[in-house]
């Protein structure tokens, strides 16, 4: 007869993708079905209704599972379903009888019919320690092993190994951790991963690795292998593999150098025991015992030299999780009940605790942990995260992210600055912990006092136990989803993708000197024109082809601006809890893609211009009320992509910029002499000037003036403009206009001259035959053009970039009417239109500066450089020029 | 499109002849040597697109195997002097640095020597005071009578903007 309860322990400690597991378990059940059936109901619950049903789609799905019709990730789903039902059928205890008579051996507990399970586990619990006993001599033995003797490798099969298992090793470091986590998946992956391994270096002849893997798979057989044992073996594999690098730039000479100097007998071998593992227990993240506390200052811990390159990538790694970070938490705030959003929260507390575990950062670890534990209670619906929680996660994370940060490797020792933040947060959350709410224990700055905390549940020993069966029924699926993901993104240096593009634009010109060769023309020769045309034809469609390759591989560089549009949000957040205002943060089009370097740079000006508009442009709650408007007010960041140039809006719903005092403010610092009559634009853009400031007082946030000067510095370094609109009472909205580099650009070939130039198509609104008198000079060499009763500003490119060239007549001329992205419009007198192409935009390089005007350059078919005008900077230039000239004749 | 001119030095793979040996070429009449390690390569001359509106110095953008770089007109740069554009005449690409990162350009020279060993006892600081040439480039000076060459700092060919200006205010008093 079956045990109920030793069924359900078998299907929770184990994801059944082993057949093993799903044989025992339909074993157990078929028996127990039958006992049900001959109604030996005296010690077995009574299944009727839905739980027969149930236990029949379980008896099903398990079938399925040991017939391989389904895969594991799929019936993954259901599997989580029917296991939370199961408790609903569970038994009363079991009839002590039965267990007597079913006993054997030690093993009282177990019954005869489960005997394959019993035998398992007593298996296991037998082999538990030997195994541990042999992991850590299995590490150690290894580690003395093979000082230096250098191997000749077959150099063909070195190579081979090293390109098909490239990265791998990598990836075990994460599996391992999602092993740490539950995730048996996972584990089975590493298994083969270091089986195929094991395989392959055997091939190469390498006994002495050959063997050290052979004992981790030894240990893997047992299942008993620590995730601490696990990832000292991943690191001597990472080293084997430098080994094998290093082998291969030496044509195959093999040292085994630092395998052999490997240090893994460090692992003291209690360390074994302290971790979760997959074993029989249901392991799960239990509450810390007592809690512990971080001492204020430098913390230090011992980090062998090798092992300090992986805290750089911890720190790149980090720094990307924390970018996720804020925005996870800030959808929590706007739904508590995302679980997606928890579920990354939880990721990211996850994966630095695991790592900075490994990195020996307790800090950092303790944290983090402390962290994760939080999350994990809300995880599984213990806790509504309010806002109190989501200011404590943001500001604790916001902590960890500088600890991280900061950590850095210096003469074997690693470091990490503990403040008294950090202790606080920690404190705090201990205290959450144990079930106190949350709002009286955090200083009063800290937190939104209008909130409450909302602890569900405050016992601790209930609370444990649901967090261990929502963990356990949970997390394998989100778990392998998260992998999944990550795994179809790649990481790739940025040097090697402008390889890429330089490679990319030279065969774009060697392909368009083919198209253009002149025996492809020639047609009065004698050319069988079958011929010409069929390879007309073949080069036609190795064209296609190309386009097809520059247009994925320009979009490489792409990524979407929505890690921006997250920190922009979080920004608003914070500012408007300083300053006491309600603030709300509209996005629009953050799926928009922009350059990856655009991302950095347009980080500072961006924070600047959110700050001024919380600080200056949206007023206190109560005066919005008596502007008549909501009290909330509201910050909009648009991103958005129009002749051919990235835009961003900034836009308010403030009290907007006051012309008067502005202009007072000019003429009080010189900026602008008494009784000047400025256009409202001009008015608006003195805020842009150095040292310009209306605030009445200098806050921590603005008021120096410095701000909108970083911004206009950094908006013009990247090319760009800024413009300003506003309306007193209503708002402000800032637009930035920035080209696209290093997108593919439609150009527009011009003749200038003696040069040919392009004009992004884009930019460009039409073009026109000038007729006689349709161009006027006005004055000394100003040039105006009538476009349909409007006069246009001409600028005539030859004489604009100084270019060589007889003056072309305006009759045999183009003028190409352009528009800069603020509505602009100038014509450009060129001297011919010689065509549209598409273009790689290559920057001039930083070795000079590069003269306004000119975006950057591209190769042409010839070979040659030709410049790429931006049209929006040109008319910007030129009338900043002559607004300077008017200042300066005032 | 770019073809590179064998210098009479540098049959041996280019690994060996680091350290102390220079790349001297012409250029305004003056010998010029740079470290042959921030030598990237030797083109020979070739019309560079003219970028407008820029300083003086800047002869054009070059494109080389897909990258655009700047060439200057050593000469001018240097001292002011014409260029004198002759069959020999060379593109130098040289590998510089500011603010620790890479900058690579290319300088337009008269004619390329080839590469000498230098005793770096030999050389001495370009004598205080010296007007006529920048002497931000200039690192040292070493040779002989009649053979006098000038050492330049490759960094330096290619400085910050500012004190740019001041190299060409103490240029122009002269």
């Amino acid at each position: 007869m079956m045990l109920w309860e030793d069924l359900i322990r078998l299907l929770k400690s184990e994801a059944p993708s082993h057949h093993a597991a799903v044989q025992a378990c339909l074993d157990a059940i078929s028996k127990w079905r039958d006992s049900n059936g001959k109604a030996e109901v005296a010690t077995t619950p009574h299944l009727e209704g839905e739980s027969l049903t149930r236990l029949q789609r379980l008896e099903d799905l398990l079938q399925a599972l040991a017939t391989g019709e389904s895969q594991w990730p799929d019936a993954e789903a259901k599997w989580n379903k029917l296991l939370a039902l199961l408790p609903a059928v569970k038994t009363p205890e079991q009839d002590e009888t039965v267990r007597g008579e079913t006993a054997q051996g030690e093993d009282t507990s177990k019954p005869a019919t489960t005997k394959p399970l019993a035998a398992q586990r007593r298996e296991r619990k037998r082999s538990k320690t030997q195994a541990r006993h042999k992991a850590v001599a299995a590490t150690v033995s290894s580690g003395s092993a093979s000082q230096g003797q250098p191997k000749q490798l077959d150099y063909t099969l070195l190579v081979l190994f090293l390109e098909s298992h490239f990265g791998e090793i990598d990836r075990l470091d994460g599996l391992a951790l999602e092993y740490e986590k539950g995730n048996a998946a996972a584990f089975d992956e590493i298994r083969r991963k270091v089986h195929t391994f094991k395989g392959e270096l055997g091939l190469l002849g390498l006994v002495e690795e050959t063997e050290f893997l052979h004992r981790i798979e030894d240990a893997f057989e047992k299942k008993q292998i620590e995730t601490d044992d696990l990832l000292h073996a991943i690191k001597r594999l990472h080293r084997i593999w430098q080994d094998l690098v290093t082998a291969s730039t030496r044509s195959g000479l093999y040292v085994g150098e630092t395998v052999g100097k490997s240090k893994v007998e460090t692992i003291p071998s209690g360390a074994v025991i302290s971790k979760t593992s997959i074993s029989v227990e249901t392991a799960k993240p239990a509450p810390p015992k007592s809690s512990p506390k971080l001492a204020i200052g430098r913390f230090t811990a011992p980090m062998r030299e090798d092992e300090s390159s992986f805290l750089n990538d911890f720190k790149t790694e980090a720094a990307e999780h924390f970018q996720s970070l804020s925005g996870h938490i800030l959808e929590i705030e706007n739904d508590p009940h995302n679980e997606e959003a928890i579920n990354g929260v939880f990721r990211v507390y996850h994966s630095i605790k695991g790592v900075a575990g490994f990195l020996n950062l307790k800090p950092v670890q303790t944290l983090s942990h402390a962290l994760e534990n939080l999350v994990a209670k809300a995880r599984s619906h213990l806790l509504v995260l309010g806002p109190p929680e989501i200011t404590l996660l943001l500001a604790a994370g916001d902590c960890l992210k500088d600890m991280v940060s900061q950590a850095s490797y210096a003469d074997g020792q690693v470091a990490v600055e503990v403040d008294a933040k950090a202790q606080k947060y920690l404190e705090t959350l201990h205290a959450l912990e144990a079930g106190e709410s949350l709002a009286k224990d955090l200083p009063a700055s800290d937190i939104a006092q209008t909130a409450q905390a909302k602890p569900i549940q405050e016992n601790p020993k209930s609370s444990e136990l649901a967090l261990a069966e929502s963990a356990g029924t949970n997390t394998p699926e989100r778990e392998t989803k998260a992998s999944a993901a990550t795994e179809d993104s790649l990481r790739v240096s940025a040097k090697k993708l402008d390889q890429l593009f330089d490679a990319l634009g030279e065969i774009v010109i060697a392909q368009s000197i083919i198209a253009g060769d002149p025996v492809l023309q020639a047609t009065h020769r004698n050319i069988d024109r079958k011929e010409l045309l069929a390879l007309k034809q073949k080069i036609q469609a190795s064209q296609t082809i190309l386009n097809q390759v520059q247009r994925v591989t320009l979009s490489l560089r792409m990524v979407s601006i929505k890690p921006l549009f997250v920190k922009m949000a979080r920004l608003t957040r914070d500012v408007s809890q300083k300053t006491g205002k309600l603030v709300d943060f509209a996005k629009e089009g953050d799926e928009t893609e922009i350059d990856k370097s655009f991302v950095e740079k347009l980080g500072d000006p961006l924070v600047h211009m959110i700050r001024n508009s919380v600080d200056h442009g949206i007023e206190m709650p109560e005066a919005r009320k008596l502007a008549g408007k909501p009290e909330r007010g509201t910050i909009t960041l648009r991103a958005y992509h129009r002749s051919g140039r990235l835009y961003l809006e900034l836009e308010d719903d403030g009290k907007g910029l006051d012309p008067d005092v502005i202009l007072r403010k000019a003429v009080e610092k010189g900026l602008v002499r008494e009784g000047a009559r400025l256009e409202r634009d001009e008015i608006n853009r003195l805020i842009l000037e150095p040292g310009f400031s209306t605030a009445q007082q200098v806050t921590d946030l603005s008021g120096r003036g410095v701000g909108m000067d970083v911004v206009k510095q950094a908006i013009e370094g990247l090319g760009g403009t800024l413009g300003i609109h506003s309306e007193k009472g209503k708002g402000t909205r800032f637009t930035l206009s920035l080209p696209l580099t290093l997108a593919i650009v439609n150009g527009m070939l011009v003749q200038a001259g003696s040069q040919t130039v392009i004009l992004p198509t884009l930019s460009i609104v039409e073009c026109a035959n000038p007729k006689p008198g349709q161009a006027q000079e006005v004055g000394d060499g100003g040039w105006v053009f009538e476009l349909r009763g409007e006069w246009l500003r001409l600028i005539r490119l030859t004489s604009a970039l100084h270019l060589d060239g007889e003056e072309t007549p305006f009759e045999n001329g183009i003028a190409v009417i352009v528009e800069n992205g603020l509505g602009q419009r100038v014509a450009l007198f060129v001297d011919a239109l010689l065509g549209g192409q598409q273009v790689v935009v290559k920057p001039l390089g930083d070795a000079i500066e590069v003269p306004d005007g000119v975006q950057g350059g591209a190769v042409g078919s010839d070979g040659k450089v030709r410049l790429i005008l931006d049209p929006a900077l040109l008319v910007a230039k030129a009338g900043h020029k002559s607004l300077k000239q008017e200042t300066v004749a005032r | 499109m770019t073809s590179t001119v064998t210098t009479p030095l540098a049959g041996k793979p280019a690994a060996r002849m680091r350290g102390n040996k220079a790349l001297f070429f012409r250029s305004g009449g003056h010998t010029c040597g740079v470290p042959i390690a921030k030598v990237l390569r030797i083109l020979k001359y070739q019309e560079v697109t003219p970028l407008p509106n820029a300083t003086d110095y800047v002869m054009g953008m070059l494109n080389l195997q897909g990258r655009i770089l700047p060439v200057l007109d050593l000469a001018r740069r240097l001292a002011k002097r014409d260029f004198n554009l002759n069959d020999n005449a060379c593109i130098v690409i040289l590998q510089a640095e500011r603010d620790g990162k890479p900058l690579a350009f290319g300088v337009a020279v008269e004619e390329v020597i080839g590469v000498v060993d230098i005793q770096t006892d030999t050389i001495q600081p370009p004598p205080p005071g010296l007007d006529g040439i920048d002497l931000t480039l200039v690192k040292g000076i070493t040779g002989e009578a009649r053979d006098m060459r000038l050492m330049l700092d490759a960094d330096g060919i290619c400085m910050p903007k500012d004190s740019e200006k001041i190299a060409a205010a103490s240029v122009a008093r002269n």
